[in-house]
């Protein structure tokens, strides 16, 4: 099978589509966690992850799909994914480690420019920062809108890890969890510019 | 942090995310395009950025004087924005046809559907092609009463 059979017949667009989703999960997910600051130093947006793992899907030589392993290509690049976000935030609290040390007594200067999305004299990655649980954020970023709430409890304590059983427990229809589930990933995604934060689910 | 806590976090994240968000895996073409949406970049931006990138990667396989592989052209093609028109017949084909076919699943938008026929270089276009264009707008909006 030569390599190009490997992908007859793929929907692109809907790789892409997935791939860019789910970066955008991962990286808000990390941020709530407080991981902000190392995602900001690695200097890599979700979009160009999600992007870079395409491209190397079709290069064919760091990311080999082999479709008759069984898993789909969207399954397969997903964990490529995954695997290289996590290089990413090693990368990442290994550079705001580096740069924290070198800057300890540094006083910021008042008129230079602040970077963006990061949050200055707090590591993320040192001996002070604050492991924050993602049920925490999330359940942080939902008070005040029951319907989030009970599906951040759902989904985090009562063991419901599939759309079809998070639908039965709250009595409410699958779309209706995919609607909820979309509000969490836009309440813990920072729009463009802004710095992670909050309390808790950003820096401390 | 030590480096095995650090892992266990890394992993933490992944698991968790799905657990919030669910799988990419599940969700249907319409949701994901709904959910890139709300999170940033619409689906048509996000594959228009792609498009560049990989508009970019086939021209530097070819100032190399070698082929592209299939895989890239089609990627390429499939990604293609409805204002770059394909030169050749058979793939101007093949994107009025995925287009009309985004534009009646509400796929390509990710909000609500609104059509605006609108054709750039209409000059540049042989008498063929209009001809075709035509078709394809009358398909349109055949489908688009018959639905209603």
């Amino acid at each position: 099978m030569s390599t190009d059979d490997r992908f007859r017949n793929v929907d692109w667009e809907d790789v892409l589509n997935r791939l860019t989703l789910r970066a955008r999960q991962l990286f808000a997910a990390a941020r709530a966690k407080g991981f902000g600051n190392a995602l900001a130093r690695a200097a890599v947006e979700p979009d160009e992850l999600a992007r870079s793992v395409f491209v190397a899907a079709l290069e064919y030589e760091r990311v080999k799909y082999k479709p008759n392993k069984g898993a789909s290509l969207v399954t397969f690049l997903s964990r490529v994914l995954e695997d290289d976000f996590k290089d990413l935030l090693k990368k990442g609290v290994r550079l705001d480690n580096r740069l924290m040390a070198l800057d300890l007594t540094a006083e910021r200067q008042p008129d230079v420019p602040a970077e963006p999305r990061v949050v200055h004299d707090v590591g993320d990655g040192g001996q002070t920062r604050v492991i924050i649980e993602l049920r925490s954020a999330a359940l942080h970023a939902a008070r005040g809108k029951p319907d989030l709430e009970d599906y951040v409890t759902a989904a985090f304590d009562c063991g419901a890890a599939t759309r079809a059983d998070q639908a039965t427990l709250l009595g409410v229809s699958a779309r209706e969890i995919t609607n909820r589930r979309k509000k969490m990933l836009r309440l813990l995604s920072p729009a463009e510019g802004e710095t992670p934060g909050g309390n808790p689910g950003g820096e401390k | 942090m030590k480096p095995d806590d650090l892992e266990k976090e890394f992993r933490e994240i992944v698991r968790d995310s799905t657990t919030l968000f669910g799988t990419v895996e599940d969700m249907s073409p319409e949701e994901i395009t709904a959910a890139l949406v709300d999170s940033g970049e619409s689906s048509e931006n996000v594959r228009n950025e792609m498009y560049s990138r990989l508009d970019c990667i086939v021209r530097s396989i070819r100032i190399k004087g070698d082929s592209p592989p299939k895989r890239y052209l089609e990627a390429l093609e499939q990604l293609r924005p409805a204002t770059e028109l394909p030169k050749n017949p058979a793939s101007l084909q093949q994107h009025a046809k995925r287009w009309v076919s985004h534009l009646l699943d509400g796929r390509s938008i990710g909000g609500s559907l609104e059509v605006a026929f609108e054709f750039r270089n209409r000059g540049k276009l042989t008498v063929d092609d209009t001809k075709l264009l035509e078709r394809a707008v009358a398909r349109v909006q055949k489908r688009i009463r018959d639905k209603r």
